[in-house]
C-alpha cells in the first residue's frame, strides 16, 4: 500500500491536490529491482508509469545516448500515457532501486474522471518529454563514429 | 680418448656453459615478458593515441606566470582534484578506461556496460554508478548530450595511500 504522504514527498507531485494524491495512492504499488536488472526495454509495450523512489537508473536510448536518474521523484515510462504506448528507452538499474508503479490503464481512468487532474498530469509528462527529447532524438553514436 | 679427457679436448665444458646460459637467458626473458604482458597489452591498446594528429601536444601543463620585477617567480600548478577509491574500484576504473580508449571519447554508457560485461568485469553497474556520483565520468559538454567522458582534472588515488 502506498500512502499519500509518500507521494507528497515526490517533486513530481508537488502541484497536485490532496484528493488527487489519494486517488494516485490508491492505484500505486511498490516495485523493487536489483542492480543490473532492466525495468523495461525500448520498443516493448508500456503498461506502467514509474516514479523513482530510491536508487539510480540509467535510461538508455536506442541511439546510444543515456541519462542517469538519481534522485527520487523522477518519472519514467511516460509512454504508458502517450501513443503508441511503447517505451522509448531501456531503464537499467545501476543500483538496487525502489519505485512507485502506476498502471497506465488506471491512470487513464483517473484522467477521464477528473479533467483538471488529467491536464496537470499531462503537462508534467509533456515537460519530461521535452527535457529528454535531445537524448531521444540525438544522432546515433554509431553513425557519428562512421 | 674417452670420458673427461674427450670432453676437455673438444671444449665440451665451454659448450655446456654456453648452452645452459642460452637456455636460462631465454627462460628469464620469457618470464619477464609474461610478467609484464598486462602492461604491454595496455600499451598496444593505446597505440592509436601515439599516431593521432596532435600527438606531442601536452595537456594541462603548468605555465610559468610572468612575475613583476622584484617578485619571486611562482610556478603555476595544474589544479587536479584527488579522488580516493578502493582497490576494487581502481581495478574497475582501469578496466573501464581500457574499454573507453577503444570506444573513443565521448563514449556511450550502455556500450561501456555491454563491453564490461563481455570482459567479465564484476559489478559494472555499481562501479559506473559510483564513478558518475564521484564525477570521474561526466556528461560531454556542447552538442553531445547523453555521451560521456572521463574528467581530465581528476586523479585517482588508493585509499591505502590516503591512510599512509
Amino acid at each position: 500500500m502506498v500512502s499519500t504522504r509518500e507521494l507528497r514527498e515526490l517533486d513530481f507531485f508537488k502541484d497536485f491536490q490532496e484528493p488527487e494524491l489519494a486517488a494516485l495512492a490508491s492505484i500505486a504499488s511498490h516495485s523493487r529491482w536489483n542492480e543490473g536488472e532492466a525495468i523495461f526495454h525500448a520498443g516493448t509495450p508500456a503498461p506502467y508509469l514509474y516514479m523513482l523512489r530510491a536508487g539510480t537508473i540509467l535510461l538508455c536510448f536506442p541511439n546510444g545516448r543515456s541519462l542517469p536518474l538519481r534522485e527520487g521523484g523522477h518519472a519514467l515510462g511516460w509512454s504508458s500515457l502517450v501513443s503508441p504506448f511503447r517505451y522509448t528507452a531501456t531503464a537499467l538499474c545501476l543500483s538496487d532501486v525502489r519505485l512507485y508503479q502506476f498502471s497506465g490503464r488506471e491512470l487513464y481512468r483517473l484522467i477521464q474522471m477528473d479533467a483538471a487532474f488529467g491536464q496537470r498530469l499531462m503537462h508534467k509528462i509533456a515537460g519530461i518529454m521535452e527535457q529528454r527529447k535531445l537524448y531521444r532524438e540525438g544522432t546515433s553514436i554509431n553513425r557519428r563514429k562512421a | 680418448m674417452y670420458g673427461l679427457q674427450a670432453i676437455n679436448a673438444a671444449n665440451g665444458w665451454a659448450v655446456t656453459i654456453a648452452g645452459v646460459s642460452i637456455v636460462f637467458t631465454g627462460l628469464l626473458v620469457l618470464a619477464a615478458v609474461m610478467g609484464n604482458m598486462e602492461r604491454f597489452l595496455a600499451l598496444w591498446d593505446r597505440k592509436g593515441e601515439f599516431f593521432r594528429p596532435g600527438k606531442g601536444k601536452l595537456e594541462a601543463q603548468p605555465v610559468r606566470q610572468a612575475a613583476a620585477p622584484g617578485e619571486p617567480i611562482k610556478p603555476a600548478v595544474a589544479e587536479t582534484a584527488a579522488v580516493a577509491l578502493a582497490s576494487e574500484q581502481i581495478e574497475a576504473a582501469n578496466a573501464f578506461q581500457l574499454i573507453t580508449n577503444r570506444l573513443g571519447e565521448p563514449f556511450s554508457l550502455p556500450q561501456l556496460l555491454e563491453k564490461a560485461a563481455v570482459h567479465g568485469i564484476s559489478h559494472p553497474h555499481r562501479h559506473l554508478e559510483s564513478f558518475l556520483k564521484l564525477r570521474l565520468i561526466v556528461e560531454s559538454e556542447g552538442d553531445q548530450p547523453g555521451l560521456y567522458q572521463w574528467r581530465k582534472d581528476v586523479r585517482i588515488v588508493g585509499t591505502e595511500a590516503e591512510v599512509s
